[in-house]
């Protein structure tokens, strides 16, 4: 044999031993793999959309069948990418715009009326804001917007370099070979832990969802706004209040962390960001409500007392109505519950509100709206009324037949 | 020290100077900048708590006295996963665990050494 030939068969003698070697690890990572993308964890984005809105049809999931959700919950959620091609897709009449804590508005609040996207998580602070209002397209015919911004969006220490074009030039997390790695792990991990929760992700009321937290129930449904199944369950074993953000959020306002950074100044240059996109939104055929959102009693409480805190919260809560009527739009403060008559039971945690806050939120600024200015608007009120009252709606979900 | 197989009572105290010494300047590696280095150097001498290292849970520590004792098991060895005197089924295993290990505990993101800022 000559040296070269002795040469190939060693290498290829190597090469067959290597394949040996990660054979069995290959087998279990494609099957864990496999079933990551079967339940949805590593489809992308574009895709979830698709499955969302069949046909372009606008509507939160076919008669009679779970809704479809999207709830990834190891790969990377992509939320303001996910929001922004939902809100070109849907191509609605009213939309709504904020951070998180807007989530609980639901499309079925103006159904018949009007089409209805849920932007919220799109923008986490002014520059998100602006980046999103600039990518709207003029409309001929009007069409409205739930705007809620949050009061530390104002403040020095927030940033305001918007995240959305970044995400949008990003290639989707589903491609990434993390992703699959990560999703494949999750799954092993709970076959160790316990074999029977892998059929959790395959099977039940949710089985046509996208994602292994919207499997479980918990994810965006096709109309944008967020399905809390995990929290309203144990909401119905209880029914009693808890901040079950971790850490909860009352702990992160008190030690000034995250969002909640001990900041007493308001900062103008955002103020006349604000000013701009409403303009902006003003020539595009917009009419806004703006939307101060509800803080449990305890957050509410410390935003308003504590001297590192109340500041920022208090100036901002003067300020931006001011900019909403500058522009000739209502803004209607809620940030406390009470002024709605309403308690902690309502809320999720210190920050989000539960769907029945929403639609009595809502209820209250249509009220207070003038009738010329929201088309439809008695309709819509008479439809939040017959939802916030019938027999099956409880403080933290509406009745299921009212929806 | 070298010829033993299990390091005798008055070798530890070597074992862990040498550690500690080791440790020290890897701080300047790891810090973003001297400042840091010191700082976290002056709060390891002055309010060290192990209630701040999460490093004590069960499982963590088995990991790593298995990995320390496997290290000196195998510190003749030019490196420690020189098992060729091993029978293959015993070698294969050990390869397969490796990769499991990798699989389940790697993390993926891109964290530059500090040798590549120089």
């Amino acid at each position: 044999m000559s040296p070269d030939n002795n040469k190939k068969s060693e290498y290829s003698a190597f090469l067959r031993k290597s394949f040996l070697v990660l054979l069995p690890f290959l087998v279990i990572f494609l099957a864990f793999d496999v079933m990551a993308l079967l339940a949805g964890e590593t489809v992308s984005v574009k895709r979830v959309i698709r499955a969302q809105n069949p046909d372009g049809a606008p509507g939160a999931g076919s008669e009679g069948m779970a809704p479809v959700l999207y709830g990834r919950k190891v790969v990377d959620q992509e939320l303001k990418k996910y929001k922004f091609f939902q809100h070109e897709s849907r191509n609605s009449e009213v939309i709504a715009v904020g951070s998180s804590r807007i989530l609980s508005m639901r499309g079925s609040f103006f159904e018949p009326y009007f089409t209805f996207t849920n932007t919220g998580s799109i923008a986490h602070n002014i520059g998100d804001l602006e980046d999103f209002v600039s990518r709207l397209a003029t409309s001929t015919e009007k069409r409205y917007m739930f705007l809620s911004p949050d009061y530390y969006w104002f403040g020095k220490l927030r940033s305001a370099e918007s995240a959305l074009s970044k995400d949008l030039g990003m290639m989707d997390a589903s491609v990434d070979w993390r992703a699959h790695i990560f999703s494949a792990r999750f799954l092993f991990n709970e076959a160790l832990r316990k074999p029977a929760n892998i059929s959790s992700y395959f099977g039940g009321q949710f089985k046509k969802s996208y994602g292994f937290q919207g499997r479980k129930g918990d994810g965006y449904l096709p109309d944008g706004s967020y399905l809390y199944s995990t929290w309203i369950s144990e909401f119905r074993e209880n029914g009693e209040y808890k901040d079950r953000e971790q850490p909860s959020i009352i702990e992160r306002v008190r030690s000034g962390s995250g969002s909640y950074a001990f900041d007493n100044d308001l900062d103008e240059s955002r103020l006349e960001t604000l000013d701009m996109v409403l303009k902006d939104l003003k020539a595009k055929n917009f009419y806004v409500i703006g939307l101060g959102l509800p803080f449990s009693t305890e957050v509410y409480f410390e935003l308003t007392t504590n001297e590192r805190q109340k500041g920022l919260f208090l100036k901002s809560q003067k300020r931006v109505p001011q900019i909403f009527a500058a522009n000739g739009f209502s803004y209607f403060d809620y940030s406390d519950l009470r002024r709605l008559k309403l308690d902690d039971r309502y809320m999720f945690d210190g920050v989000h509100s539960s769907e029945t806050a929403m639609a009595a939120i809502l209820l209250d600024a249509l009220k207070k709206t003038d009738r010329k200015d929201f088309e439809h608007r008695d309709e819509i009120m008479a439809r939040l009324k017959k939802m916030i009252n019938a027999p099956g709606t409880v403080p933290f979900e509406l009745s299921e037949e009212a929806l | 020290m070298e010829n033993k197989d299990i390091p005798r009572l008055r070798d530890i105290p070597l074992i862990v100077i040498t550690f500690l010494l080791v440790l020290i300047p890897w701080t300047f590696f790891r810090a973003e900048d001297a400042g840091q280095a010191l700082y976290i150097l002056k709060k390891i001498f002055t309010s060290f708590s192990f209630s701040d290292i999460d490093m004590f849970y069960p499982k963590r520590l088995l990991i790593i006295i298995g990995l320390v004792a496997f290290e000196w098991m195998q510190r003749r060895h030019e490196h420690p996963l020189n098992i060729g005197f091993l029978p293959p089924w015993a070698r294969y295993i050990a390869y397969f665990a490796i990769i499991m290990a990798i699989f389940l505990f790697g993390t993926y993101n891109y964290t530059p050494f500090i040798y590549f800022q120089f």
